[in-house]
């Protein structure tokens, strides 16, 4: 899976997909709702650091863009079967869109879909969300235990 | 679908030199394998046959059905070496004979005597030859033996085995605390999809199955490991990380999550209790639930990383049931003596058939991410201490309640792969239509 990545624990993958024509304004929704949300399920995957979708040229594209931990495949998997609304929502404006409930299609269709990463960098590579997490919490009750014995 | 165990078996590795003759003699052993309702009549031998994908190529399966198979079982288990963690001293090209080279079939001849499976496997040897099939190695496994010589199901390290097995529905067993998937009412079994093609598995759907129907349904997928383990280095390993006996026999328990009796520190935390052990209503009778810290049980435990059941904070708790295996393992070679005072550099270990439906999404997942990553945990790097793959700088984590944690440093890997396959296990029906489609008319 070349188009995949990695440096330490991380990994970069970008997919472009053509939208349907006449979707764009309910995707547009869908992703500004997503925002709005705070990624909704997204978090729940744990693994996703960052993922922007970006539509362009005139509306007839949605560019995918992520950062996760561990291996594309065994998180896409659990996350389609936890969420498969969620990315009915979004890939189901685009076009060829296998749906989610049938995990090896819905790997195909965006692996397939997934263009090369040419450069990339990441400030902590070895860290994963959950390290990243509980470092802040870890931070928070320590500057807590600080301020009791001060 | 049910699990049985017997106390000895000889696992045949065949390959087909004559595709028509061994499709004839494949259909003809229909008759003669295990089904459950052979079980049911407690039964003093079991025979089992089971195909690699280069088997089922090599008898004349016509491509398009060849091509409908998952792609990790058209791999091979050494392809997907990477994957799986096999590498350095478990690496392919260091496999045992005959897994170094294409294997065909496997047939394992199952017994409660040594004698019973001696004389079926002459039978089934002496009839190969004739029927267009070539040995290419045996094992002999069998249960060690107790001090007073009894067979009893405890693997080289020392630990009781086998106590945890998926409940599976229909399988005509009343599900055990602890052997299915806690719920609201307390435990219930999986969905048989999970193990057996062409049924609901626990999404509630059938998944598609490689075609035709009439050669997969009812089939499921067993991968075969061959894992050496190196006693020696665990007890030396063991003996320079504690402070005395009882450190020695806590730690060992801590690492594998049970203690040697097959007490589950979940429900024993200070010390070992062979009565609780012994009864099968209580031994497995937890969800971790109650120790989602771990300082009961280390979340890293091999045996909680194996079966995290409900205790997995965070997202990755909600696909367990995805992930659940079948296992029958069974040792081979001697047993070190306790009081031995140096390695005797003897081939010893466990032979591990395990059952699944979907090898990439179980078998490998497992093995991947609960045994070989620590991430899914929030464990860092540690990796599964008795079976994950380190390296002589692997960490173990042992939470405690009143003290910080405690931290076992430098393990190296106490068990090295030397050998394995992935098979598919045709049902009964698959299995005689071998001998109506000969090869030259299906291809």
């Amino acid at each position: 899976m070349t188009v995949v990545l990695t440096t330490g624990k991380i990994s970069a993958l970008t997919a472009i997909t053509k939208i349907v024509s006449g979707h764009a304004d309910a995707l547009r929704k869908t992703l500004q709702g997503l925002t709005a949300a705070n990624g909704g399920k997204i978090a729940s995957l744990g693994t996703i650091h960052i993922v922007r979708w970006v539509m362009f040229d005139d509306d007839t594209r949605l560019l995918f863009a992520t950062n996760f931990d561990g291996s594309v495949e065994d998180y896409m998997r659990d996350f389609a079967e936890r969420a498969p609304e969620g990315i009915d929502a979004i890939w189901g404006h685009c076009e060829g869109y296998p749906g989610a409930r049938d995990y090896p299609k819905l790997r195909d269709y965006i692996l397939g879909s997934a263009i090369e990463t040419t450069g990339y960098y990441c400030a902590y590579p070895n860290s994963t969300v959950t390290d990243i997490n509980k470092a802040l919490d870890w931070k928070t009750k320590f500057d807590t235990f600080l301020d009791q014995i001060g | 679908m049910r699990p049985y165990r017997f106390p000895v078996a000889h696992y045949h590795l065949l390959n087909v030199s004559d595709p028509a003759r061994a499709r004839r003699w494949f259909g003809g052993v229909a008759g003669r394998c295990t089904t459950v309702a052979n079980l049911d009549a407690s039964p003093s031998l079991a025979f089992n046959l089971a195909l690699s994908w280069q088997g089922l190529s090599a008898i004349g399966t016509p491509e398009p059905s060849l091509s409908s198979f998952p792609q990790e079982f058209q791999q091979g288990m050494a392809a997907r070496a990477d994957r799986l963690g096999d590498a350095g001293d478990s690496a392919p090209a260091r496999w045992d004979a005959p897994f170094n080279n294409t294997v065909h079939a496997l047939v394992v001849v199952s017994a409660m005597t040594s004698a019973d499976r001696d004389a079926a496997s002459t039978a089934l040897l002496s009839d190969l030859r004739d029927n267009g099939l070539t040995a290419a190695g045996t094992i002999d496994a069998k249960l060690l033996p107790a001090p007073d010589g009894r067979p009893v199901p405890v693997e080289h390290f020392g630990y009781r085995d086998g106590i945890t097995q998926p409940a599976i529905e229909g399988s005509g067993e009343p599900v055990l605390p602890g052997a299915g998937i806690p719920d609201a009412g307390g435990w219930r079994a999986l969905k048989a999809g999970e193990f057996v093609l062409g049924r609901p598995d626990e999404t509630g759907a059938i998944p598609d199955l490689p075609t035709p129907a009439s050669l997969s349904a009812n089939g499921s997928f067993v991968v075969l490991r061959k894992l050496h383990q190196h006693v020696w280095a665990f007890r030396d390993f063991l003996k320079y990380s504690t402070t005395d006996e009882a450190d020695v026999a806590l730690v060992a328990a801590k690492m594998m999550g049970r203690w040697q009796s097959g007490a589950p520190l979940a429900l024993t935390a200070e010390h070992d209790d062979p009565a609780l052990a012994g009864d099968p209503k209580r031994n497995n009778d937890f969800t971790y639930l109650d120790d989602l810290k771990g300082t009961s049980c280390p979340i890293g435990a091999h045996v909680r990383r194996l079966n995290p059941r409900s205790g997995l904070t965070g997202p990755n708790g909600a696909s367990v049931h995805r992930h659940r295996l079948l296992r029958q393992g069974l040792p081979y070679g001697s047993r070190l003596p306790a009081d031995a005072a140096a390695d005797d550099g003897a081939e010893r270990g466990a032979i591990m058939l395990l059952v699944n439906a979907d090898i990439a999404r179980q078998f490998e997942f497992v093995q991947k991410v609960w045994i070989n990553d620590g991430d899914f945990a929030g464990l860092g790097n540690d990796k599964d201490p008795m079976i994950g793959g380190n390296d002589g700088s692997g960490t173990f984590t042992i939470p405690r309640v009143g003290a910080p944690r405690r931290r076992l440093a430098g393990l190296p890997a106490f068990v090295s792969t030397r050998g394995g396959e992935y098979f598919f296990l045709p049902g009964i029906a698959a299995l005689r239509s071998f001998a109506d489609a000969p090869a030259a008319t299906a291809s």
